[in-house]
């Protein structure tokens, strides 16, 4: 079954689920990025809407948790006045502390403070992991991130930017 | 003959680099890869190296055609801007040539450069 959105009660207009293997990530990004470029007239959607998956599925298949329950579901909606883009999957418990932790500092700063001081330090702990993805999306993407813990154990993503 | 001539460039399907002495490093395709560190990270601080033995005092990376990167990839340019950033005028000036129509050059290097003071130049068409 498709879901819907949990406000505006309509269907995505792209759903996909599917195993979170990174083999589907280069296929998924580009025919989306294909999608926003062939649909909208604003010339630099595609590109962020690029960003953003790249991103969000990155992390979603680097931290799943691995097992049967572990696909991820991507939706894509639009109005005229928002681009919502989801990402649902079962990540690692540990992982999500992390999100969270990250995604609370991220909303204390605005977007181009906050990617300078992801720069900062992965520059100054460069054998930890980047961390500049959530950051990028805020700054270079224009998209304002969300997470949601579902009932049934499951995290949503949502990237919320205009199209 | 140079250090930097002797780099052996990595075999990626969606990356090409090309060197071409004394100093400048061409970057074309994508990096989208799951550990770009682990795959790139060795080569570009092999070109950091052979620069220094070499004493180029600028080396030009050409990044115009690399269209998109992943936030793993950026790292490895942070890691390069930092190597040459703590050697300061012991080091060389590394000079990204970028393409300000490609949205992730013009974000991320211009907080490079901010990042990188002195070492850092950037050239954006």
């Amino acid at each position: 079954m498709i879901p819907t959105h949990p406000e505006s009660g309509h269907e995505p207009l792209i759903f996909m689920r599917f195993r979170p293997a990174w083999a589907y990530l280069d296929g998924v990004r580009e025919f989306c990025r294909f999608f926003c470029e062939a649909t909208y007239p604003q010339k630099d959607l595609a590109e962020r809407v690029r960003v953003v998956l790249q991103e969000t599925l990155e992390n979603a298949i680097k931290y799943s948790t691995p097992g049967q329950q572990s696909e991820l579901e991507l939706e894509v909606h639009a109005d005229p006045e928002r681009f919502l883009i989801t990402v649902t999957s079962r990540p690692d418990p540990r992982h999500l502390q992390t999100l969270k932790n990250e995604l609370s500092h991220l909303a204390m700063l605005d977007p181009e403070a906050a990617y300078l001081a992801a720069f900062v330090r992965a520059a100054n702990e460069p054998e930890a992991p980047a961390r500049l993805g959530l950051a990028r999306m805020r700054y270079e993407a224009r998209f304002e991130l969300h997470l949601a813990e579902q009932i049934d154990g499951r995290v949503r993503i949502t990237a919320t930017g205009k199209p | 003959m140079t250090q930097i001539s002797q780099i052996e460039p990595p075999q990626l399907t969606s990356f090409q680099l090309n060197v071409t002495a004394p100093n400048l490093i061409a970057m074309a395709g994508t990096i989208a890869i799951s550990d770009p560190g682990l795959v790139l990270g060795g080569c570009f601080r092999q070109i950091h190296e052979a620069a220094l033995a070499d004493g180029v005092r600028e080396l030009v990376v050409d990044v115009r055609q690399l269209t998109f990167v992943n936030s793993s990839a950026i790292r490895l340019f942070v890691d390069w801007s930092s190597w040459v950033a703590i050697l300061g005028a012991r080091g060389y000036l590394l000079r990204f040539r970028t393409d300000r129509r490609i949205t992730w050059q013009r974000t991320s290097f211009a907080v490079l450069q901010s990042l990188g003071g002195k070492s850092i130049a950037l050239d954006g068409e």
